[in-house]
């Protein structure tokens, strides 16, 4: 979190709107997941509910994993600990990205828990208009981290429908860029730099004739190492991404 | 200007209070535009390679050979009771990948019929190649029915009048019986890829295929183009009837409505020709990521593939012949031996592929009464007193195909 950002806390008692939007957003994660698990289970018994899904196991998976990220972001939310402006934006994201995402995965199961999502994810948007300033300033100092989690998820969906240790590979070499971009406070930027190499490169090698996943891998690795090269180390700036200490620095309301 | 230059004075100004207007905007300096447009253009390459990879998800580029359309290949000997053997039946090669078939189970016995509703149009006028599906589809079935602890007993055409019901094999407890060519019904594929080029097929090994018709198809024998010239000529021949095919619109239109192109049309309709096959991995997938590609540059990658991969590598050139073409029951007993041929080759290490456009275009001819060249073109390459029914190339693989898709057993059991 930046110095900006840590200027204009939230107040302690959360804004009607987001209180109604976190309890939206774990109504339709806990319905998400149902969904998912309805799909992983009985989807070949039901297709037409399910989108006539070719492949209801993985969708099934799938559809589990991002309604657990929107669980995840809509309990952050019930429980203050997204109290930031960054921190809700990322939770606005994690509510509507899997609440749009999941009507391609699950079909009309996803129905009510999709309206859900998008809607709390469009409440805790909307209540982030007033702080556009400090948001922007932060986008703009994590966009090449930002693109990195992007592409790392792109890692990790390709893995997912590829085939054997390629698949296997792609997976772990997304989550194992999500983890560095996750530590990159307290991880040394050559280490860090050979990690990315060592995630991106096995994948895109050994799916070069796919076109996706070599493109995906060389801009993974070009922004990656800009992600992690120009992130400040938290030693030497108190009040990077992430730090709790900024609240020192604000009188209490 | 790097970033963390600039971080201390952006996180050293303090912001203005709420109620008052905000200072004019300051001017951006040089380093700050070109960091965003650097931002800008990696957020353009970022979209562009996310919509890349969706596409390669939704046209299964990562998963060839994956999903409910190949289930049929690892599932087909799952079933209870005489289902094995209907599976093993539809594992077998059919014209355009169609499946024209459909299986009536009884308790002793099962019934062979063509689904007239799968034909492939214009490409085979007078059925002869979905006979010879069939017939195809019936030397799985009985091999299976031995392996199983059956002894078949097969009848060709039973009904007479009733041109759909292609066999009945009865079938009466026995001692199991598996053989070598039982062994390669799930491995067995059409290989579309190049062979390898100057490595003949041995003597040996198309005496063993030729001695494959036996006393349950009669009226077949194979017949080998392997000299230098006669395979020029086939080749020539096959160049020429692939040319004829995609410049009639009505077989063009035939044959390209077997052609699946759409990953999720593969998977629901679980036939037709793959986009990828006989492909090298970096063409299948460019040729799945890129828009689907028209009628007519289909054909012309049809022709060009035929020309340039699979006629100039041929090692040797197969064609199964019979009495009299026309008749469904030697129609069967070719399907029957051409499979035998297959699963044979398979077991040896040797790559298959059907090449029918010669006997397409000759019953093209008869049915649009045209000059018969391919017919007469055909009629010379044959031994007196027979009749070409289905042509293959074989020679030595270059790589392993991949499997096509299938229709399961359950989807193709009638009464």
């Amino acid at each position: 979190m930046s110095a900006t950002a840590a200027a204009e806390p939230r107040p302690h008692t959360r804004p009607r709107l987001v209180r109604i939007a976190a309890w939206l957003g774990a109504a339709g994660g806990t319905l998400g997941l149902i969904a998912g698990l309805v799909e992983l289970t009985a989807g070949g018994a039901i297709r037409s509910w399910v989108g006539d899904k070719n492949d209801t196991t993985r969708l099934g998976l799938a559809t589990i994993v991002l309604a657990m990220i929107a669980l995840t972001a809509a309990l952050a939310l019930l429980t203050g600990r997204a109290a930031s402006p960054q921190q809700r934006l990322a939770v606005a994201a994690g509510l509507l990205l899997p609440g749009l995402i999941c009507f391609t995965t699950v079909g009309r199961l996803w129905y009510a828990p999709g309206a859900l999502l998008v809607g709390a994810g469009l409440g805790v948007a909307v209540d982030l208009r007033k702080e556009t300033h400090p948001l922007a300033a932060s986008l703009e100092r994590n966009w090449t981290a930002l693109l990195t989690v992007v592409l790392a998820a792109f890692y990790v969906f390709l893995g997912a429908t590829a085939l054997g240790l390629a698949g296997a590979l792609g997976i772990a070499g997304g989550l194992l860029v999500l983890a560095l971009l996750a530590a990159r406070d307290k991880t040394p930027t050559k280490l860090a730099i050979l990690l990315l190499l060592v995630a991106a490169i096995p994948f895109a090698a050994l799916t070069w004739w796919s076109v996706a996943t070599p493109l995906i891998g060389i801009l993974l690795i070009a922004i990656g190492i800009l992600a992690l090269e120009r992130h400040p180390r938290a030693t030497a700036t108190p009040t990077a991404v992430g730090e709790r200490s900024d609240a020192h620095h604000v009188p209490t309301q | 200007m790097t970033v963390s230059e600039e971080r201390p004075e952006v996180a050293s100004r303090p912001l203005p209070p709420m109620d008052q207007p905000p200072p004019a905007a300051e001017p951006m300096s040089r380093g700050s535009f070109l960091r965003r447009v650097g931002l800008g253009a990696g957020t353009l390459a970022v979209v562009g390679a996310g919509a890349l990879g969706y596409r390669a998800y939704d046209q299964g580029v990562l998963e060839v050979g994956d999903g409910p359309a190949y289930e049929a290949w690892s599932r087909w000997d799952a079933g209870k009771g005489l289902l094995p053997l209907v599976g093993a039946a539809t594992l077998a090669p059919s014209p355009h990948n169609a499946q024209a078939w459909l299986f009536g189970v009884g308790s002793e016995r099962i019934d062979v019929f063509a689904d007239t509703a799968r034909n492939t149009g214009a490409i085979d006028p007078f059925r002869r190649e979905m006979y010879v599906g069939l017939g195809a589809a019936l030397e799985n079935l009985v091999l299976a029915a031995r392996a199983g602890g059956y002894a078949p007993n097969v009848e060709l055409m039973p009904a007479g009048g009733e041109p759909t019901h292609a066999a009945r094999v009865s079938l009466t407890r026995a001692r199991a019986r598996s053989s070598g060519l039982y062994a390669q019904i799930p491995e067995r594929r059409s290989n579309r890829y190049p062979y390898v080029e100057g490595k003949a097929v041995p003597v040996a090994a198309l005496a063993a295929m030729a001695a494959l018709a036996g006393p349950d198809t009669p009226d077949t024998r194979l017949v080998w183009f392997t000299e230098p010239a006669a395979r020029a000529r086939v080749s020539e021949l096959l160049v020429a009837a692939t040319e004829a095919i995609i410049g009639d619109p009505d077989q063009s239109a035939s044959d390209f409505a077997w052609f699946r192109q759409d990953w999720d049309e593969l998977q629901r309709q679980r036939d037709g020709i793959t986009v990828a096959a006989g492909l090298p991995d970096l063409t299948a997938a460019l040729a799945k990521l890129l828009p689907a590609q028209s009628q007519s540059a289909t054909g012309e990658s049809w022709l060009k593939a035929t020309r340039e991969r699979h006629a100039k590598t041929a090692a040797a050139y197969g064609v199964i012949a019979v009495r009299d073409a026309a008749d469904n029951t030697q129609r069967l007993q070719g399907g029957r031996l051409v499979e035998r041929v297959h699963l044979w080759a398979t077991g040896n290490g040797l790559a298959l592929h059907h090449m029918n456009q010669l006997t397409e275009r000759a019953d093209r001819e008869v049915q649009l009464g045209l000059d018969p060249r391919f017919g007469d073109a055909l009629a010379g390459l044959m031994p007196s007193g027979w009749q070409a029914l289905a042509t293959f190339r074989t020679g030595f693989p270059t790589e392993t195909p991949n499997r096509s898709p299938r229709r399961p057993a359950e989807a193709v059991i009638t009464r």
